[in-house]
């Protein structure tokens, strides 16, 4: 008998991974790899959102304005995650999918609820029949979805948030193993259905910056100190950073500067630029766009400060988990530290939950008296994010039911 | 007071400026004026090189030497109304002028003064007018330059440059600084070096009333004025009115809050040797109005109001007496005194009178006007007063402190009320004679000796409140 074999399965591909959670998806099939599965992972991505370098062999585009998959017969925003399983599990897109996968799959991974129903309809075949499920909540995304309905102002929340609900609860019925990323979903997944509630919370891979690169971003930002946000072009990103900061960045020492790593930096510079002190706002303000590894890498070694600035979300967060690593002064909400409740004692942790809050901590953060090198302590609580110890039980564990 | 320190006061913009002060360049020329004269060894003097990035030392002979050139000699050129002939060299002139009137006169005015002395493109537009276009192109690409946020500083690693500033020194700048120095440049030297600084805060008009700037200014002084709330140590301000929009900026911001202080402007004109005459100026009985001719002065008020007493039947009225530089944004103001017939003739222009004339223009007048839309002082009503002058004034922003009680106030938009009241005290001369009075006897101008001793006891009182940082308080040097 060869090694278990396991599919993971999510809407995005991680042959490149930059958002959170492609970055778990990927980690997760290392997690797998490194406790002796043979991993495969197979992406129903949004067609077009992707270059198709960064697709896999098994990744399969969905054509989300093909009017058999709207919700309901509406062309309902923010819900392409939520149509692609009923895509991938329709007869064209199944018969593809099934021809690229492996004979033996002894695990379906189902990473987020999406997928669901391609899952399902797998486990109808012969030869998948007795595969375990083991389902991946990032998020209780039921609320979310409401939650970014509501703020956007966006119609047909009922069609989406009820199809969420049923894919989410499904899956936790369905799933041999379900696995959380915070204490606080567990209890929620448990009502749900789930039978056995595993926590993987979200990790991070440790980073080493080239001094090149270093000294380049020391010389382009031509600050004394930097304070780093990364977050990708998600809307609760931008509206989160906004609330924390407020409109106007003067609490910024005019030799510092805040900057913003990720997609989510188009959106705020053109919000303040926007704003009525733009010159002020961008004498503050960098923004770097979309990084490669090592450029991120180099930034997260020469900022001064981490900013968490997420106020709405559930799950626990991949930023959060780096700027805690980091060892520097963090400046974060409560919401972003959920799911790391043991570090948010550390002293270089500041929680600031109101704007008044943020602004004094960024402004004692950037004072030249602050805590400015890495905090040496807490260490050992820290090694604790790498995803070789987050996510460290999940295959044993799948073994553990594989054996039964 | 520590022997060790040493106050500093800059005067970047005196050595840059090249005709009679004016404005903020007063202020910084009179207050160096009462610096010198103390002839203290621990009261010295700076100027910042922009291209260097660095403070140099400067003795107070060479500056005294610099005012005393710039001081008296100016012309009073009577500014033409756009009636009156235009060669083509003064059109390419005029051309030049409006592009620059694009900004706001802190920014231009000195901008326009140096360049038609130091920059090659407008020389060669004002001798070359066909090839007028191009060289005006050029210059508002210098301009954009010149007006653009600053970015370069020295490297922060690298620490500031070497300055004569001394751990523990006070610098106090009164300067054109939004324009002169590099703010990132002067936080790192108060870090490195723990100096402690005054820096001054005139006005928030940019801030407040963008639509009477141009955009891009108006954003540049809002990170200014929050580059001065990280960069002082205490903000000097001319009047409450400054700095309860300073404050509010401040607070808005989220920027730090600087200890403020008020600081009454002098408004004794210098004591003039030259002779004057401003017959050739004006003959006839006038009113006058000083300041710059731009849409916050609101100039197009009282013109309204003439036009409006000449409707009424008002033919026999005072000249309107305009002093002072053309702004921006006042192009159809000035046509409407060329085409209206009610007005024609009944407006003069002038502009570059000296101290004496202007002087004497004062005093000759019958009475003053300034409507000001918004102000952060309102030198011209001190002046007037200081003349034994009155005056109908804006009752807008700062002008209250400055006149108290001995001004009637206007609400600078009710064209018709200045109309009544211009009417009311040309018809009762027994009343303004009495108002006149009342200012002789209760009206003490502040003197600009005053003004400096103010930013001098700031400076001594943070003197004695610093200590001087480090073991070796020598030259700056980062210490970061």
């Amino acid at each position: 008998m060869g090694s278990p074999s396991v599919l993971l399965l999510s809407t995005y591909p991680i042959l490149k991974p930059r958002h959170g959670g492609q970055l778990r998806a990927r980690a997760l099939v290392e997690a797998y790899r490194a406790g002796g599965f043979e991993a495969a992972h197979l992406a129903v991505v949004e067609k077009g959102a992707f270059p198709r370098g960064a697709l896999g062999p098994l990744d399969v585009e969905f054509p989300t304005q093909d009017p058999r998959w709207f919700l309901g017969g509406q062309d309902v925003p923010v819900s392409n995650d939520v149509r692609s399983g009923d895509f991938a599990a329709s007869d064209d897109a199944y018969r593809r999918v099934l021809a690229s996968l492996p004979r033996k799959i002894d695990v379906f991974h189902l990473e987020q609820p999406w997928l669901l129903p391609l899952v399902q309809r797998l486990k109808q075949e012969p030869r998948y029949e007795r595969a375990l499920i083991v389902y991946g909540s990032q998020n209780i995304e039921a609320p979310l979805r409401e939650g970014i309905f509501r703020l956007k102002g966006l119609k047909h929340s009922e069609l989406v948030v009820g199809r969420v609900l049923e894919l989410e609860s499904t899956a936790c019925r369905l799933a041999d193993l379900t696995l959380t990323v915070s204490p606080a979903d567990h209890d929620v997944l448990q009502r749900m259905g789930a039978r056995t509630v595993l926590s993987a919370p979200n990790g991070i891979e440790a980073w080493s910056a080239k001094p090149r690169l270093v000294e380049r971003w020391r010389t382009k930002l031509h600050a004394r100190r930097i304070a780093l946000f990364v977050g990708s072009a998600h809307p609760p990103n931008v509206d989160g950073f906004v609330k924390a900061m407020g409109d106007s960045l003067g609490f910024v020492p005019p030799d510092c500067r805040i900057v913003i790593a990720g997609g989510v930096g188009v959106h705020l510079a053109d919000h303040y630029q926007r704003a009525r002190f733009n010159t002020l706002n961008l004498s503050r303000l960098e923004v770097t766009g979309e990084l490669e590894d090592e450029e991120l890498a180099a930034l997260k070694t020469l900022a001064s400060v981490f900013l968490l600035p997420i106020f709405e979300g559930g799950g626990s967060n991949i930023k959060t988990a780096e700027a805690i690593y980091s060892g520097k002064p963090v400046i974060a909400t409560s919401t972003s530290l959920r799911g790391f409740d043991a570090y948010a004692r550390l002293p270089e942790i500041q929680v600031a939950d109101t704007r008044d809050a943020f602004q004094a901590a960024m402004r004692k953060a950037l004072s030249p008296s602050s805590l400015a090198p890495a905090n040496l302590e807490g260490a050992g609580l820290r090694a604790k994010l790498l995803w070789n110890q987050s996510l460290g039980s999940v295959a044993p564990a799948v073994r553990q039911l594989l054996a039964r | 007071m520590s022997t060790m320190s040493t106050i500093w006061f800059d005067v970047t913009t005196i050595v840059h400026w090249q005709r009679p002060p004016v404005g903020v360049v007063r202020v910084e020329a009179e207050c160096f004026k009462y610096f010198a004269s103390l002839g203290r060894p621990d009261v010295r003097f700076c100027h910042f090189d922009k291209r260097a990035m660095s403070y140099h030392e400067i003795s107070a002979a060479y500056v005294t030497d610099i005012i005393g050139r710039y001081g008296s000699k100016a012309s009073a050129p009577r500014e033409p109304l756009p009636s009156e002939t235009v060669t083509t060299a003064k059109r390419t002139t005029q051309r030049a002028e409006r592009m620059l009137r694009r900004f706001s006169p802190t920014v231009r005015d000195p901008v326009l003064e140096l360049a038609k002395k130091t920059t090659p493109a407008l020389r060669t537009a004002l001798h070359h007018y066909r090839r007028a276009s191009t060289a005006v192109g050029a210059l508002s690409t210098q301009l954009n330059e010149f007006t653009k946020p600053m970015r370069a500083s020295p490297a922060p690693d690298a620490g500031p440059s070497p300055a004569p500033f001394h751990s523990g020194d006070v610098l106090i700048s009164a300067g054109l600084d939004w324009d002169q120095k590099d703010r990132v440049y002067l936080y790192q030297l108060k870090l490195a070096l723990g100096l402690k600084i005054i820096l001054f805060c005139y006005d928030l008009i940019p801030v407040l009333l963008p639509h009477l700037c141009v955009g891009e200014v108006a954003g540049m002084f809002a990170r200014y004025f929050v580059d001065v709330a990280w960069c002082a140590d205490e903000v000097m301000c001319i009047s409450r009115s400054s700095q309860r929009d300073f404050l509010s900026l401040v607070h808005e911001t989220g920027a730090p809050e600087p200890k403020t202080r008020i600081v009454r402007l002098g408004s004794n004109l210098p004591e003039h040797q030259e002779e004057s005459n401003i017959d050739d100026l004006v003959q006839d009985k006038y009113l006058l109005f000083v300041s710059t001719i731009e849409r916050r002065k609101n100039h197009e008020v009282i013109y309204r109001a003439i036009a409006q007493l000449v409707e009424q039947g008002r033919t026999v009225l005072p000249k309107i007496v305009f002093v002072g530089m053309m702004g921006w944004g006042v192009a159809d103001f000035l046509s409407d005194l060329r085409i209206d017939p009610r007005v024609r003739g009944r407006f003069i222009i002038l502009n570059h009178v000296s101290d004496a004339q202007l002087s004497q223009l004062y005093s000759r007048s019958e009475f003053t006007l300034y409507p000001s839309l918004y102000e952060g002082w309102g030198l011209p009503l001190a002046e007037s007063l200081a003349h034994g002058k009155f005056c109908l004034a804006s009752n807008s922003s700062s002008l209250p402190e400055v006149g108290g009680s001995l001004v009637e106030y206007i609400d600078p938009w009710e064209s018709r009320r200045w109309a009544e009241r211009i009417a009311h005290y040309l018809d009762h001369p027994e009343e303004l004679a009495r108002r006149e009075k009342a200012i002789r006897e209760n009206y003490r101008a502040p003197t600009w000796s005053d003004t400096g001793r103010t930013v001098f006891e700031a400076a001594e009182q943070l003197l004695s409140n610093s200590s001087p940082q480090g073991p070796d308080a020598s030259h700056a040097s980062p210490t970061h």
